[in-house]
Formats: C-alpha cells, sequence, structure tokens
C-alpha cells in the first residue's frame, strides 16, 4: 500500500489543501452575500468571469500579478451586476443568479474563441511556489502549508479576515442584522441597501480570486467553462459549514480530501471501479449534509429582496 | 423597465451562445462542397483530437482544389451529439465529420436516416448491425502503437524506473489503446519499470476537461518518485503536462505534436505519441470531393503513415543515441510485423 507511505499522506493532504481553495474562496464569497440576506448562486459565474479576464489580461500585459487583480476587479464588476439586479431591482436572487452563471459561459467562451484562441499566444506562466522561510522546512506541516501559491495563501488569510469581518466587527453585526431582519436593521439606522450591495460586492471579489486559481494559479491558460461546475460545490460548502469560514472551509478540505483520496486509490490499483470512486466526494457531502452535521439553519432573510416602505 | 432588462441580457445570452467557425471557400468552383465536424466534449480548443480533426478540415478547405467549405460545432455534453449533427443535416451539408468515439450511435442513426449525405466518424466503426450504410465511413487509429513507442521510450528514459499516464475516460476505447501500448512498450524496454497511472472519472462537462484534476493526478505520481508522464485525454491530459513542466519533469503529449499545438510546455516535452487525424480526415473528405468515397472502415497504423512518434524538439539533445536507436528498431519491428505492442482491439 504505497499510497499511506508517509510522503505520500503528507502530499495527498498537500493536494487537498490546493484543490479546496476555489471551493473555500468561493465559498468565503457566498458567506458574506448570504449573511446580508442575499442569495448568490452565482459564484460559478463570478469564478468564470475572473478565470477569464485575469487570464486574458496576464496575456496582454505579460504580468500574472495584474492579472490576478484583474480577476478580483472582474469578479466585483459581474457581483455589482448581481447586486443591480437582486437588490436595487429586486429580481429574483435566484433568477439573477443564474442568468450571471449562464451569461458568464458565454461571454467568456465567445471572447475566448474569437481573440484568444485565434490570436496563437502562448499563455502565462503559472503564479510561482513561494517557500516561506524557515516554515517551509517544518516536517509535514512546511510541505502542507508553506510550499503553496499566492491564491492558497491568501485563502488562508481570508479564512480568518472573513471570519472576523463578519464575527467580530460592527459591519459584520450590521451584515447579519440585514440577513436576519432587514426591517429591523433600517428602523435601527442601517441602511441596507448598502450593506447588500458591499457585501455582495465583496463575495464578487472573493469568487474572482477563486476564478484567478483556475486560469492564472493551477494551468496558465484559459478554456471554456473551465470552473467545471465548483461554484455549486462551494455553496454546498458553505450550507455544510453552516455560514461560517472555519465551517466552510473544513467543508472544502473534506470534499477535496475525498476527491484526492479517490485518485489515489485508483492508482494504487484498488479494485473499486472508478466510477465509485469517483462519486466518494459527492456521497461524502451527501452523507454528512444528511447525518452527521445536525441542521444548517440560513440567515433568517436570506432570498428575500427588501423593499423600503 | 426591468422585463426589457432581462429581455435585453436573454437576447445577448442567446447571440453569445452560438458561437461557430468558419471561413469562405475559394471563390472559383462550380460547386462548394459544404463539410460541418462535429466535437466530443472535448472541444476544439483541446489542443489535441478536436483540434487536429478539424484541422483536416480546415486543410480541405485552405486546399482551392476540393472547394470546401467548413463549420465546426462544438459540443458541451452528450445530450448535443444527436442535435448538432442534425443542425448539419437540415442544412444539407455534403458531408459531416463526427470526432469522438462516443459519437458513433449518434452518426450511425443520422447516417441511415439520410442516405444523401456522407457521414465520416472518427474513432469509431462499431457497426452494430454489421451492415454499414453505404453512406457511413469510420477512421480507425492504432493507437497502441504510438502507445507502444512512447512507452518504450519513457522506459529507457526514466531514472527512477517509475513513469505515470494521466487519461481520459476509460469508456473510449482509444484512450485504452494507448495506456495499454503505453505500459507494454514500457515493459519491453525496462522490465523494472513502474507504471503509474490513472483514468478521468466520468464527470459530464469535466470529461476530458479538466486539467487542474489532471495536474493533481501527475503530482501525485512525481511525489511517488515518477519522473514522466504521459498526458492521454484532452485539456485533462494537459494539465499533467503543466504539472511536468512546473516541477521540472519529462512530459509526453497525446494525438497531434503538442510541441507545436501547445507551446507552454515546449520544455518538459520528450515527445507526443501521435495519431495523423488531420491527413485521415482531409484525405476522406477529398474523397467525399472527387466522388471515390468508400464506406466501411479505414484502419490507419503506422505501415501507412496513419500514426508516429513526433520529433524530440528541445530533447533531441538529450536522447542518447543508443536510445534513438532502439526506438527505430521497435518502429521499423512494428511496420514489418516481427514486433506486436500486445494490445487487441
Amino acid at each position: 500500500m504505497e499510497f499511506l507511505s508517509h510522503q505520500d499522506v503528507v502530499g495527498l493532504l498537500a493536494q487537498t489543501l490546493v484543490t479546496a481553495t476555489p471551493l473555500t474562496l468561493a465559498a468565503l464569497g457566498g458567506i458574506m452575500c448570504e449573511r446580508s440576506g442575499v442569495v448568490n448562486i452565482a459564484l460559478e459565474g463570478i469564478m468564470l468571469t475572473g478565470a477569464f479576464v485575469g487570464y486574458a489580461v496576464a496575456l496582454a500585459t505579460h504580468n500574472v500579478w495584474l492579472g490576478v487583480l484583474a480577476a478580483v476587479v472582474a469578479g466585483m464588476l459581474i457581483a455589482t451586476l448581481h447586486a443591480a439586479l437582486s437588490v436595487s431591482l429586486m429580481v429574483d436572487q435566484i433568477v439573477s443568479g443564474m442568468v450571471i452563471n449562464i451569461l458568464a459561459v458565454g461571454i467568456t467562451g465567445v471572447f475566448y474563441r474569437n481573440y484568444i484562441e485565434s490570436s496563437g499566444l502562448a499563455g502565462p506562466d503559472t503564479l510561482p511556489h513561494w517557500n516561506i522561510p524557515g516554515l517551509s522546512a517544518l516536517p509535514v506541516l512546511g510541505r502542507i502549508f508553506f510550499q503553496n501559491q499566492f491564491v492558497t495563501y491568501a485563502m488562508l488569510i481570508l479564512i480568518f479576515a472573513v471570519h472576523v469581518v463578519i464575527f467580530k466587527t460592527v459591519w459584520g453585526l450590521r451584515t447579519r442584522a440585514c440577513g436576519e431582519n432587514p426591517a429591523a436593521a433600517e428602523t435601527a439606522g442601517i441602511n441596507v441597501y448598502f450593506v447588500r450591495y458591499i457585501n455582495v460586492i465583496t463575495s464578487g471579489a472573493l469568487a474572482g480570486l477563486g476564478g484567478a486559481y483556475f486560469s492564472l494559479q493551477q494551468i496558465g491558460n484559459f478554456l471554456p467553462n473551465m470552473t467545471g461546475g465548483r461554484g455549486f460545490i462551494a455553496l454546498a460548502a458553505m450550507i455544510f459549514g453552516k455560514w461560517t469560514p472555519i465551517g466552510a472551509f473544513g467543508a472544502s478540505q473534506l470534499f477535496a480530501f475525498s476527491d484526492a483520496l479517490g485518485s489515489r486509490l485508483q492508482i494504487a490499483n484498488v479494485h473499486i471501479p472508478i466510477q465509485f470512486l469517483g462519486m466518494l466526494p459527492y456521497l461524502v457531502t451527501i452523507v454528512v449534509l444528511a447525518g452527521a452535521m445536525g441542521r444548517a439553519v440560513a440567515p433568517a432573510a436570506v432570498g428575500k429582496p427588501y423593499r423600503r416602505s | 423597465m426591468r422585463r426589457y432588462t432581462i429581455a435585453a441580457i436573454i437576447g445577448a445570452l442567446i447571440l453569445t451562445a452560438c458561437g461557430s467557425t468558419s471561413s469562405p471557400a475559394a471563390s472559383n468552383c462550380s460547386k462548394t462542397w459544404k463539410v460541418g465536424l462535429v466535437t466530443d466534449v472535448g472541444k476544439l480548443s483541446d489542443k489535441s483530437f478536436n483540434y487536429d480533426s478539424y484541422q483536416g478540415v480546415v486543410n480541405a478547405q485552405h486546399d482551392s482544389s476540393l472547394c470546401v467549405q467548413g463549420r465546426a460545432i462544438e459540443s458541451t455534453s452528450e445530450n448535443d451529439y444527436p442535435k448538432n449533427i442534425g443542425l448539419f443535416v437540415q442544412q444539407n451539408y455534403d458531408a459531416i465529420v463526427t470526432v469522438g468515439f462516443k459519437l458513433g450511435d449518434a452518426t450511425i442513426a443520422a447516417a441511415k436516416a439520410n442516405p444523401s449525405i456522407k457521414f465520416i466518424m472518427v474513432d469509431n466503426a462499431d457497426f452494430a448491425d454489421k451492415t454499414p450504410p453505404s453512406n457511413l465511413l469510420g477512421l480507425l487509429f492504432k493507437e497502441d502503437q504510438p502507445g507502444f513507442l512512447a512507452g518504450a521510450l519513457a522506459g529507457l528514459m526514466t531514472k527512477t524506473n517509475k513513469i505515470g499516464y494521466v487519461a481520459g475516460l476509460q469508456s473510449v476505447p482509444p484512450v485504452v489503446h494507448y495506456v495499454e501500448g503505453y505500459k507494454n512498450g514500457a515493459k519491453k524496454t525496462n522490465p523494472n519499470v513502474t507504471v503509474l497511472g490513472i483514468y478521468q472519472p466520468e464527470s459530464g462537462a469535466k470529461d476530458f476537461n479538466d486539467p487542474d484534476w489532471g495536474k493533481q493526478q501527475a503530482l501525485t505520481f512525481f511525489g511517488q518518485g515518477a519522473d514522466i508522464v504521459f498526458g492521454v485525454g484532452g485539456n485533462t491530459g494537459n494539465g499533467a503536462l503543466v504539472a511536468a513542466k512546473e516541477q521540472g519533469k519529462i512530459c509526453i503529449g497525446v494525438d497531434v505534436d503538442q510541441y507545436l499545438s501547445y507551446t507552454q510546455v515546449d520544455s518538459c516535452l520528450l515527445t507526443s505519441a501521435e495519431k495523423h487525424l488531420d491527413i485521415a480526415v482531409k484525405a476522406a473528405v477529398a474523397d467525399v470531393v472527387h466522388g471515390t468515397f468508400q464506406p466501411g472502415v479505414k484502419t490507419f497504423d503506422i505501415s501507412n503513415n496513419g500514426i508516429g512518434l513526433a520529433p524530440y524538439h528541445e530533447w533531441d539533445s538529450k536522447v542518447p543515441a543508443n536510445v534513438k536507436t532502439q526506438i527505430s528498431q521497435l518502429q521499423d519491428g512494428l511496420k514489418n510485423g516481427t514486433i506486436s505492442t500486445g494490445v487487441s482491439s
């Protein structure tokens, strides 16, 4: 059982952290958004837009860092559309999110086909690996946490940042008030629209960064629909993590771990049909969601457009 | 007002959803032959399989003696196959090329229903009732041969006696032929070699299209001591090539000379296990134009230059002369039948 050797288990855990990166970032975005009372199923489309714009800008400027920045900004812009539709125009939030998902697939696909693929340009390099001096030499932990690329480090920091913002700051209190009872929040002098706009846009920034993971950190290339449904998995991770950053991180890790484990069982020639191994992450999600976790309670006002009276 | 906003967005969606590729045919033609190509879910941007098949159509179009106008439709899911074939049928195309084993059933059904249109299937000749329609040609390749040569080369080049492959779907026979050939080739030149490998689990839109997953698998192999990886699964396999490049390992491409189609990974690319899809597709299209179309099955192997190993390019100086000699001996052996890949198809 070579795949259970010490070195390989460390590799498995390191792979888990990397694979969980976009899931966690998008789930953090979902938390910011939903805590303020706006459902965000557009995470998938926002990530895809971030992946595309980041790649296009990196290609044009020959600078991957500008690409990462552009991915974040693009995420914010498309999230602004979601905010405008769902907060100001009071479009059903699911419909608005779905519109953005479909729009993102179409627009990124067309621009990619017509301007990038036909140009025949070679892609930019992937983001560099940074070994944190000192820490990266630690046994086990060094390999897992301190030999990563920018987006993964950013994810680790943002978990705590979002946790602090939601639970330890005045802004977080206002956000949660808007998500639980917007009418009461408004009575207390909170501008619900403003809070929701800012949170939805922040969620776009987080998911946009998650998009940069695909095109700039992992592959150095863009492909039509390359996010492959991970935005929806992130949504599940958010729910399963009970709308808390640390919970969402744990859920993303579990999902990524079962994914990586399934692969390793196949590599190790364990005689289980690969279709079952491929199902593993989804099975684990269902089992945990249905059984072990207990009830996950959404913010009370999530999904309901707030109309000022 | 809000209603118009939504209508405008939906309108934009419809406009953007139909991306197809085309360019005008030459002008001095009495008849323009319309050739449509339907990709599998790997899409034209796979830099290998679909891309190269479409090159065959594009090359036919650029050949002014043929008077061909080519178009392609990409499939996003398996449900698209009959629908996309149907689009070309409705527009009375002269020939329809379907790319990929999984389009077989839809192609055979369409061929039976439309006897006046010529159908060319790439990678499939599975006529269930053994009576292929007279307007249907299946192009088959002996993928085990380039796979065998790539494996033989990897067996000779590995320093750790461990090599890997990251493959597309196991339910697609050409993928399995490549892989089995690769394993046997490696064992042939290096009996001590261990081959680590993985097939992508079926997942719908991500089939052949999940480079992030492919990359993670290749990294796993490198972590377990492999120093060469064969990427054999469209964009999924391309992810493995990226991993090799980042880690300073050796990679082997598939279907086309990926040194030319995927320049980003040039520095790790030892060679590519090629099947000459472009040549085969163009020849089949030319047969349609010239009226020499022969239904049935056409098999491409090393003896008719239908498959091969791509040049070593940047690795040319790093491949020892005795390795090159052994590889060309194997090529000769496959050609004259004294060596078998040990893969039955």
